[in-house]
This record gives structure tokens, sequence and C-alpha cells, in this order.
């Protein structure tokens, strides 16, 4: 049973829709900025979701907002009602911060006096971004929040991919969410893997990754189920590996035997040999390590001639959200014919056995992957079909 | 003035049960169904400890009421009874 992408939504710095996003892309355009949606001293450069409509804005939940946002625009794409309780719908969605990390004033409060505003402490239980969007999309069938450090959107596609094919649901909402946060922002900064500059992913001269947030949302259908209703694929989700590393907490281990064998599970799931990809949307985050083990393994997977990118540089890293939003774009640019180039490099790296694209770049083919690689030493990758 | 406590101390039930049918998503009950003297947890509601919490937040947001002492709390949170008295004694006007 082949497993039908109907329908994609994203928000980023990049912009508030897929459309936008892809104007981003294609101009070139990195919305970067400092901190501004919270108060912090910290002066690296982030990319912020510049504009949310009223209707998805809820105080302290900023996670679950993008994630909403970007699923009525996927659900639109898909020609699916707001609300899907005649079907067997599925949610799966990928997080780091969920709106769960909004609690230090509840904290300094209950430090100094035993007693603090509850609101946090709602917010929490209302924070399970799965849960909040099946309750909101009337969704009832399975809901999963995956929180697997950075490769959580993807791996949360990946789920939503089995559930699928085993007939547990018709319809899956798949994807991830994060919006930026203070604690990852400290966290990420006191690893010293922050940039102080725009990220320059696969550049020689890269120094560090830069942080994002944003939302990333595929609409996935059983192939049986979209046609009966009146649809004709395009995309299809035809493939999902994933493998961990066994290694170190926050270094990918140097062999890059743990992400090759995700790959290798990947291309496998789908029945199709490394050739056959004619582009990898790669994790490719700027760090001076990551780049180094994911260059080294793409090559040694695809060899030196395989056409790829990172956009973290038009959208930062956005952790939980990552895998979404580079599904989303590697869907896009599958089905348009086109890949952006990657933003921030400039001059190769000579440890690094290739260079991403440089320029925008028309492509033909049929299968495309999206790679992440996580904190923890997860790996996943999915592969895309156009039909 | 006795009656006028007894039904104030009646509309709090009843805003109670109207309440946790609610925040609880309590879903096949309606709060009409659920008895002044019902017990919260295990037998009666069968609520759980996330169910607790939930209480905790609901008093405070409704009522403006904080409650402090866990010993206390277990009597209070009893049954809908012993809570809808506790709110009608410590309710902030």
């Amino acid at each position: 049973m082949k497993i039908v992408i109907s329908g994609i939504g994203t928000v980023s710095a990049a912009g508030i829709n897929l459309s936008e996003n892809l104007d981003s892309l294609r101009h070139g355009k990195r919305n970067s900025g400092p901190v501004s949606v919270f108060s912090s001293c910290l002066s690296y450069p982030v990319f912020e979701v510049k504009y949310l409509p009223e209707k998805w804005k809820i105080d302290g939940m900023r996670t679950l907002s993008l994630a909403l946002a970007a699923t009525e625009e996927a659900l639109n794409d898909a020609g699916l009602p707001k609300q899907l309780s005649e079907f067997k719908a599925g949610v799966c969605l990928g997080t780091t911060v969920a709106s769960q990390l909004n609690d230090m004033d509840f904290y300094n409060s209950f430090r100094k006096s035993g007693s603090a505003d509850l609101k946090p402490v709602d917010r929490f239980l209302r924070g399970n971004i799965a849960e909040a969007v099946a309750h909101t999309v009337k969704a009832i069938g399975p809901a999963t929040t995956v929180v697997n450090a950075c490769s959580s959107g993807t791996d949360a596609i990946g789920i939503a991919l089995s559930w699928l094919k085993s007939g547990i649901c018709n319809v899956a909402i798949a994807g991830g969410a994060d919006e930026l946060n203070r604690v990852p922002l400290c966290g990420f900064g006191s690893l010293g893997i922050l940039s102080n500059s725009l990220c320059a992913p696969f550049d020689r001269n890269r120094a560090g990754l830069n942080l994002g947030e944003g939302a990333g949302i595929l609409v996935l259908e059983r192939e049986d189920f979209y046609i009966r209703r009146g649809g004709k694929p395009v995309l299809y989700l035809s493939g999902y590996g994933s493998a961990a590393d066994a290694y170190h907490l926050t270094a990918p281990r140097p062999d890059g035997k743990g992400l090759e064998s995700a790959l290798r599970s990947a291309l496998y799931d789908s029945g199709i040999s490394p050739e056959e990809v004619c582009f990898v949307n790669a994790h490719g985050t700027g760090t001076i390590d990551n780049d180094k083990v994911e260059g080294s393994v793409l090559s040694r997977v695809f060899g030196e001639n395989i056409s790829f990118f990172s956009t973290k540089g038009y959208t930062g890293h956005t952790l939980g959200g990552a895998g979404g939003i580079e599904a989303a774009y590697t869907a896009a640019a599958l089905k348009e014919g086109w890949i952006p180039a990657s933003a921030g490099f400039a001059c190769r790296d000579d440890e690094i056995p290739l260079t991403p694209v440089t320029e925008n770049t028309d492509i033909k083919g049929s299968f495309a992957v999206s790679t992440s690689l996580a904190f923890g030493g997860n790996n996943a990758a999915i592969v895309i079909e156009r039909a | 003035m006795e009656d006028s406590k007894e039904m104030s101390l009646g509309g709090i039930r009843k805003l109670l049960k109207d309440l946790l049918v609610e925040n609880l998503s309590l879903e096949d009950i309606q709060p009409e169904d659920i008895k002044d003297d019902e017990i919260l947890f295990g037998d009666g509601l069968g609520l759980d400890s996330l169910d607790a919490v939930e209480i905790v937040v609901l008093l405070q947001r409704n009522f403006g009421l904080e409650v402090r002492d866990m010993k206390q709390g277990r009597e209070i949170f009893y049954s809908i009874d012993t809570l809808a008295r506790y709110v009608h004694g410590n309710i902030k006007k």
C-alpha cells in the first residue's frame, strides 16, 4: 500500500505558509535577527517566526500555535475538512520544547514564597502537542508526541507511515514543531555550538548553528483512501529508516555508521537504490562535527556527485520542527523540480568529500531523501517519491 | 440566612460538577449525574493524580484558592460535598 502526501503546511522564519517559505528559499532571503520573543542578554542570531495568525495565538504555548497554523494549511492543501471525526485520523508530531518550558516564573515565585500562579501548570497539562492538535481537529485515531531531540519530526513522520501501512488509521497529520525558547538557547550556548554569525552548513569556516522556530506538517493518506475520495496522487512518502549511534550524548559517531544504517534502511524500505535519489536535503546544522560526519556519509552512500543542500541557513535549526519543515521542503522541491542553494556555503572544507549546491538548481527525478541527526545519537531518514 | 447559605453551597456544588466535567474531560458523564456525596477518587468518579493537579489549578483559576497543606488536601478532595464546603468557606469575595 503506497502512502500519499496529500497536504503540506509550514511556518518558519522563511514564511507563514509554504509558498512564502519557498519564495524565501528561491530568493536567498535569510530572515534572522536578535532574540525578540523573550528577553535575553544573549546576542546570537536566531530565526524567529515573524507573524502568527491571531486565531492560533495561545499565550505561553507558542509551539502549539505554530503546529496548529501549519496543520490548518496542510489540511486545506489536502482538501480535508477542519474536523476529522468522520475519518480514522492519527496525529504524530515531534517536538523538543513542546509548550512546556515556559515555567521559569512559576519556579521563581514558588521558591520565593511557596506559592505561584498555576497557569504554567495548566499549560503543561494541555501542552502535549499531538494530543492538543488531535483535540482541535477531532482526530480520533492514534496520537503520539515524539521527543527524540533533533530527529523528532522525521521520526514522527516515519511512525505515522507505519500506522498508515498497518491500517490503524487512513489519514495522519505528521511532522514537528518547536518554538524559540530560553532553555535550549542557553543550553546550546553552554555547549559552545551556537554561532555568533549566520550559520554556514558544510563550509570550511562554519562556526556552529543558529536556533530557529517553526512547524512543518504533512498530511499522509493511504492511497486507496485518497483515491476513493477523489484525489490524484502526486507525491508519496515511500520510506523511512532510523538507527542509533550508541556513542555520545551530543556528538555524532565519527564513522557515521548510525546515519549510514538509517539511510540504507530508508532506501531499502522504499525499494530503491542510492543511484535513484536525485537530491538529499541534509540535516546540515553548520556545526563542525555534524557536517563533517554527515558529508562523509552522504558521499559514501550516494557518491560524490549527489546534489545536496541544507535549508537551515533559511530557517535556523528548528529542533523538533526541523524534520517536519525539511520534509515539507523536500516534497515541494521534488514536485516543483528545483532545489535551493545551500545558504551560507562559500568555501569547500577539504575534510568533507563533497560540496552542496551553490545556486538554485533544476532537478529531474523521482526520489529525494531528507536526513536528521539528533543529540543522543538518533539518525533518521525519509524518502519521498514523485509520481 | 441558613437557606441562602445552603443555596449558595448548592450553587457551588453545581458549579464544581460543571467545572470537573469540563476541565477533566469526563466524557461519559453529565454534571447532573454526579451525586452530591460522590467520592472523587478511587471507586467514585475514579479520578487520578493528574486530575488532582487539574483540580488544584481550577480552584485557583475560578475561586482564587490555594491548597497548600496536602494532608488538608486529602480531606478537602474527598467528595463533591467536602470540596464544595471548602470552597464555600474560603472563597475570596
